[in-house]
């Protein structure tokens, strides 16, 4: 028998405490399934996944090639790690270095936009017909979402937000990302301002109460994933603080700078600190097929900025050392620089850095040549370095596997594996 | 010159191959060689076999070898370019020099912060007088006074600084506080004009005491996502000084950099800006280098978007050029000589786009800058 | 019109193979719901598995689901009182057959064919009205099928289902134009069969999919190109290419070598005809005038007539399948386009049953939508009483909780909150002294909240946390909510004895009577209120963001 809000809020309490005792975590966009919740409780690992669209100069960031025939008119310089430089554009990571591993032997096979941004972001797998999950995606399906039950595939871009069911590929729509367009919350995410908190709570509890009358002659599983999805929408509406702008901190900012990536950066701070389990910052306008040491020289710093800054602050609160960290493009951009001050595209030989968990800190992992054109020793593409990610998160990708209409598919390229030298 | 001789468009006569990309080229006061700033680190010189092409009138007293005056009326076609060993010394990219009004020397400066002066035709390569730190970074741009006794200098590291072009005595300073991009003496050499970031035009008097007044060219800046694009890049007076042109591209976008070629004149007393000149679409680029030829129009250097580029024709306040040559990929400089019978368009080898990825087993290269020279023709 | 005794045909078909039920059962024909022949066949199913089944549904259960499935919404508050106290026993037939009649019932038709056939990658409104007008003149499925697949551009009223393949083949930024993602959609919502990995390679795990067959429809599909509108053509229209060799591939796999000529899957390949070089052309292509001409071996009529003949088995499997999931929740073969010998239906003769009646029947949609919402298995409940043990899906033991789709929630909703007419047919705005809502707009936006992304089958409900944000927070919804002349929350907050007001919002919202104790909730819900309007459309809003609304079960 029901009297008041506060006591539906009391056996909306209990009625949730037992339906979610057993349950069920999930994404966004589609049914939650069961299988997440074990992850959720095994592993407390995060991830950062820093994308820089459109392909940052590996030669004016982290494999700078001072004084040679492409290496363009930057400066390198030292870093905390002895014996390792990088472009004097990024003297804040220099700082950071000891918290770095650079990879510099990169060699993958895209060299176009529109098919290597989810190439690269799908890990390249050998073809099996069905489109692979992005790396966000594989790990909202592998460990789920964390305990504040927060979405657990979070993107931060410029431009518009919503919900992202192409980046789950086979996985489905459920595993797709929720992303913050200019860092705003996508479309009727914000309570609506003819809706009070209370207000809000009483008609869902109402709802609770429907829904349990409902699911007392139904199989509980719809009944459980709508209210996970509304207590997830709730936890979102509750947590405004991690996405509104207007509360970041002024020395926040300074350090991060006040730029659109510094912003997104924060905002992901803030995220991950909350209790989001993969949040992916994407910034755009990388591609310099003209003018590329202008742009760089003024891109490059900000992102500089933002970056030095949020390792700081993971290192500082503790959460690096369970948070993978990464930045990257879909590719390098060209040694030859061509007649408009530019690079092009390329895959052939180019640079990532990453940090926090299961990584080797300070570590510089394969070299270029003296122009930065070949790859002196192994070559590494993207499903050795997908294999790499999946081994510093805890997942054992040359042994599990996902399984799509009853068939097993690999978590990244069967014939490659993990790159030792860059793993703790 | 006579009105009906006045030459209106440009013939190619020949091209010459180099081993390099080049930035920026002119040629010495006596018109017998080109000097170019080089992305190899390099200075290269080229010099005229003879018979030399018409030259400029006999100049200062200190100016080397004198080129034969030529018959006149008919411009002697130009024999091959020999090559002078190349200035080196430097440690990155040479993106910027300057040529003595009268003598043969040439100044340049590399990305790292070198500056220096050389003889332009000396056979030997030693500097005359050289700066290793002249500049924090990335010199971008050099001046000569009009009579020729001041350097300027401006760079990434947001200063502005004159030397004495004798001995490279450092006369002043300015720390703007933006990246300065490019720069000019006004015609009497009583002013310094310089370019910012974000395309803020400085008038500063000769000895960079102060900052007399500031110009606007902003509609050559853009903010795209969060990559600023500078657009200005030229500084030109008319050779009466009356008007400064501004010129670069008015950007549309980030990354690419796709934007239309302007040339802003601004009526230097006043500061307003006139007709804008404005050269075909997005995808023309920038205008990379400037020269008043002395019939009364502006040489423009097209930078273009991949394989395209121009050399173009135009009197300031015109809305477009009166000439326009699209044989030449990606210019990046034009080089006028002396007298304005012929130029030098400094483009980029065909094909300079791409991975640049040679056939299995060939070394892989990087591009070059054929050098090609035009006579004027009425 | 005789009928087979029910235990007969079980009888029989027990000891007659499956395919050739048909040929061997003159009265195949016949079959009608009143036989109770659906209902044998799942009975038996049921039975044998020792499995008992849930009654039959309330009348409040029943018409809710035949609502949203004919009509596409709900019965209105009074449309609903109306049916509950009919007390004909042959109501539930009556109410079929009134439905069925109705205009709504193509236009709903039409809808759910587009949701399947296009899977949300777009969106047409000439598209739309060519489905719904078929669906008026119930065009038979082999007919409609065959205009969709040979599309006639210049036919001015069958132009537009030549969108189902040029919306597949216009390119997406770089990439290739996705000729074998057509193949693909081709034998998976016309056959039942999903090809896809056998464009390389024979099916690694089923045995009946070659790559032959992949290959064989890939090449028919492959030689059309997309054109742009001009001269004749208002839209994008196709033109075929000649065919005058096989098509060669090689597996990926095993490195072996094959060849074929166009080809109905699982079928017989069609002969490539020898044709001297003035024979080619009807019509010959003509450079100066752009025209692409007429093939006189037009690989994609062949095919697109051998497809839908009734000589394919899984043409009529397909949509028996297909119409079933869409009123059932599930297909007899699952998934839906994974047919082959290795995967039967649930319940093997109604499959083959069906399907040959189906093609007696000449495609006839109408028909089957009658023959499965009469049955018993159809108008099953969906409550299961505490002792019920879980059953498998394919017993239809307990009717299923199915997705309603965007647009059957987008006017359920509408019509539960009493705004249908204002927002759908734009009526009654005159007196009132606020914006309009337009109602492309409200549309466009529920289908974010509800539909799902391009290219993903929506297939069974699925809560999201985009539509909890959207009912939470959404402005159409909450100015739904707003007591306005004539609307629920009007209607309830003028009815002062809490009884009345929960039987309304029940009806309106539920299509049922509340039951005792749920007419004791609302009492609850009311009592303490200080402020009744509120708590009104507090309630209103909880019953539509509720799972009973949120699914058609």
């Amino acid at each position: 028998m029901l009297c008041n809000p506060s006591e539906h809020a009391v056996s909306r309490r209990r009625f949730l405490g037992t339906a979610l005792g057993a349950t069920m975590a999930g994404g966004l966009g589609g049914l939650f399934s069961a299988r997440a919740a074990e992850a959720m409780k095994a592993s407390d690992r995060q991830v950062l996944f820093v994308w820089l669209d459109g392909g940052i100069s590996q030669f004016e960031s982290w494999d700078p090639k001072p004084n040679s025939l492409y290496g363009g008119p930057f400066r390198a310089i030292p870093t905390s790690v002895p014996g390792t430089h990088i472009s004097e554009l990024m003297p804040q990571c220099a700082r950071q270095m000891h918290r770095l591993c650079l990879l510099r032997s990169l060699c993958t096979k895209d060299q176009d936009h529109s098919s290597g941004v989810a190439r690269i972001q799908r890990g390249d797998p050998k073809n099996r017909g069905v489109p692979y999950p992005f790396f966000g995606s594989s790990v909202a399906n592998l460990l789920g979402p964390m305990e504040s039950r927060l979405p657990p595939y979070v993107v931060i871009k410029e431009g518009t937000g919503g919900f992202r069911a192409e980046d789950a590929g086979f996985l489905g729509p459920a595993y797709g990302s929720l992303a913050f367009g200019d860092g705003k919350p996508p479309e009727d995410l914000l309570r609506n301002a003819a809706l009070t908190e209370a207000d809000d709570e009483e008609r869902n509890a109402l709802r609770d109460l429907f829904n349990r009358r409902y699911a007392a002659q139904r199989r509980p599983a719809l009944t459980q994933a709508s209210t996970f999805a509304y207590d997830t929408a709730r936890e979102l509406m509750r947590r405004q603080d991690i996405f509104d702008t207007s509360r970041l901190s002024e020395r926040d900012l300074d350090r991060y700078g006040r730029t659109e990536i510094g912003t997104h950066m924060l905002i992901a701070r803030n995220m991950l600190t909350a209790g989001v389990r993969f949040v992916k910052v994407a910034s755009f306008g990388w591609d310099s097929h003209g003018d590329n040491f202008n742009a760089h020289a003024s891109l490059v710093p900000k992102f500089d900025r933002a970056f030095a800054s949020i390792l700081e602050d993971l290192a500082a609160s503790g959460l690096l050392e369970r948070t993978l960290v990464i930045a990257m493009s879909e590719f390098g951009r060209t040694p030859r620089i061509n007649g408009h001050a530019g690079r092009d595209h390329w895959p052939d030989s180019w640079s990532l850095a990453m940090a926090g968990c299961g990584i080797r800190a300070g570590a510089v992992v394969g070299a270029t040549d003296a122009n930065g054109v070949e790859i002196k020793d192994a070559k590494h593409d993207i499903g050795a370095v997908f294999h790499t990610w999946f081994k510093a998160l805890g997942i054992d990708s040359e042994e599990r596997q996902y399984k799509h209409k009853g068939q097993p598919l690999p978590l990244a390229h069967e014939d490659m594996a993990p790159i030792k030298e860059a793993l703790a | 010159m006579n009105p009906q001789d006045a030459p209106t468009k440009a013939a190619l006569l020949k091209t010459f191959q180099t081993a390099s990309q080049i930035f920026h080229a002119r040629f010495t006061a006596c018109g017998t060689a080109l000097v170019a700033a080089c992305m190899d680190s390099t200075v290269r010189r080229w010099r005229f076999v003879d018979p030399p092409p018409e030259a400029a009138a006999p100049s200062a007293p200190d100016a080397k070898p004198q080129p034969k005056p030529a018959a006149k009326g008919k411009p002697v076609a130009p024999q091959d370019l020999v090559e002078l060993a190349p200035i080196q010394g430097f440690q990155s990219w040479v993106q910027t020099l300057a040529t003595h009004p009268s003598a043969s020397t040439v100044y340049a400066a590399d990305a790292w912060g070198r500056l220096g002066a050389w003889d332009a035709l000396a056979d030997g390569t030693a500097p005359l007088w050289c700066i290793d730190h002249a500049h924090e970074g990335w010199i971008r741009q050099l001046a000569v006074s009009p009579k020729g006794d001041l350097l300027a200098s401006c760079g990434r590291d947001q200063y502005v600084r004159i030397w004495d072009t004798r001995d490279g005595r450092k006369i002043a300073e300015f720390k703007h506080a933006q990246d300065v991009y490019c720069l000019a003496f006004s015609p009497d050499g009583a002013q310094l004009v310089f370019g910012d970031f974000s395309c803020a035009i400085h008038v500063a008097d000769a000895g960079l005491r102060r900052i007399e007044r500031k110009l606007d060219a902003s509609p050559l800046y853009l903010l795209s996502r969060m990559q600023e694009v500078t657009g200005l890049r030229v500084l030109r007076f008319s050779p009466d000084g009356a008007t400064l042109i501004a010129a670069g591209c008015k950007p549309a976008s980030g990354g690419f950099v796709k934007g239309t070629p302007n040339a802003l004149p601004i009526d230097y007393a006043s500061g307003k800006v006139g007709e804008v000149t404005v050269v075909g679409g997005e995808s023309e680029g920038f205008f990379l280098d400037l020269g008043w030829h002395p019939a009364g129009f502006l040489a423009g250097a097209l930078s273009g978007q991949p394989g395209s580029g121009q050399l173009v024709f135009f009197k300031p306040g015109e809305k477009g050029p009166f000439f326009a040559d699209k044989s030449v990929a990606n210019c990046q400089s034009i080089a006028l000589h002396p007298g304005g019978r012929f130029l030098a368009v400094i483009g980029t080898n065909k094909g300079s786009n791409g991975n640049g990825r040679p056939a299995k087993g060939a070394p892989y290269l990087p591009n070059n800058s054929p050098i090609h020279l035009y006579s004027m023709e009425a | 019109m005789r009928s087979i005794p029910p235990k007969r045909a079980f009888r029989r078909t027990a000891v007659l193979l499956a395919v050739v039920f048909a040929a061997a059962c003159p009265d195949a024909g016949a079959l009608t719901a009143d036989a109770g022949f659906i209902d044998g066949q799942v009975m038996a199913k049921a039975q044998a598995a020792k499995v008992s089944v849930a009654p039959r549904s309330d009348d409040g259960e029943f018409q809710r689901r035949l609502w949203l499935d004919l009509m596409g919404t709900i019965p209105d508050a009074n449309e609903a009182r109306r049916f509950l106290q009919d007390t004909a026993p042959d109501k539930r037939r009556a109410l079929v057959e009134r439905l069925m009649a109705d205009p709504r019932f193509p236009i709903r038709m039409a809808e759910a064919f587009h949701v399947q056939l296009m899977e949300r990658a777009g969106d047409d409104e000439q598209w739309l009205a060519y489905l719904t007008a078929s669906m008026q003149a119930n065009k038979p499925w082999d007919v409609l099928v065959r205009e969709i697949l040979s599309p006639d551009f210049n036919d001015e009223q069958k132009r537009p289902a030549g969108y189902f393949m040029t919306r597949r083949l216009e390119k997406i930024g770089s990439q290739e134009t996705d000729y074998p993602g057509l193949t693909r959609d081709v034998g998976r919502m016309f056959m039942g069969l999903d090809l896809q990995c056998c464009q390389c390679h024979n099916h690694l795990t089923v045995k009946d999919y070659k790559q032959v067959d992949f290959n064989g429809l890939f090449l028919v599909f492959q030689n059309l190109k997309l054109n742009e509108p001009g001269g004749d053509h208002k839209t994008k229209w196709l033109s075929e290419g000649m065919v005058e060799a096989k098509f060669e591939f090689t597996s990926v796999l095993t490195g072996a070598k094959g060849a074929t000529g166009p080809r109905v899957p699982l079928g017989a390949e069609i002969e490539i005809p020898a044709l001297s070089e003035s024979e080619r052309w009807v019509v010959p292509p003509d450079k100066k005038t752009r025209n692409a001409g007429v093939p006189r071996f037009s690989p994609l009529r062949t095919l697109s007539e051998k497809l839908t003949s009734r000589e394919n088995p899984y043409f009529a499997r397909n949509i028996v399948n297909r119409l079933w999931w869409q009123f059932m929740g599930r297909g007899l073969v699952e998934p839906l386009d994974l047919n082959h010998a290795a995967n039967p239906a649930s319940h093997p003769e109604l499959m083959a049953a069906l399907a040959a009646t189906m093609g007696e029947r000449e495609f006839d949609l109408r028909w089957l939508v009658k023959e499965i919402v009469l049955s018993e298995t159809y108008q099953r409940s969906g409550r299961r009483s505490d002792g019920d043990a879980e059953a498998a899906d394919d017993l239809y033991a307990l009717a299923m909780e199915r997705q309603v789709s965007a647009e059957q929630f987008l006017k359920a909703f509408l019509t539960a909150t009493g705004e249908y007419a204002r927002v759908v047919d734009g009526k009654g705005w005159e007196e009132m002294g606020e914006p309009r809502q337009d109602f492309k707009k409200v549309r466009a936006s529920f289908l974010r909240a509800f539909a799902n992304a391009a290219k993903e089958p929506e297939l069974r409900a699925s809560p999201s946390l985009r539509g909890a944000l959207f009912l939470r927070n959404n402005t159409t919804v909450l100015w739904a909510l707003q007591p306005r002349k004539g609307n629920l929350v009007e209607r309830l907050s003028a009815l002062q004895s809490p009884d009345a007001l929960a039987e309304e919002a029940y009806l309106s919202i539920f299509s049922r009577l509340p039951t005792e104790e749920e007419r004791r909730d609302v009492q609850a819900i009311l009592n303490p209120t200080a402020d009744r309007g509120k708590t009104i459309s507090q309630l209103v809003w909880a019953m539509t963001a509720s799972m009973e609304f949120f699914t058609n079960h």
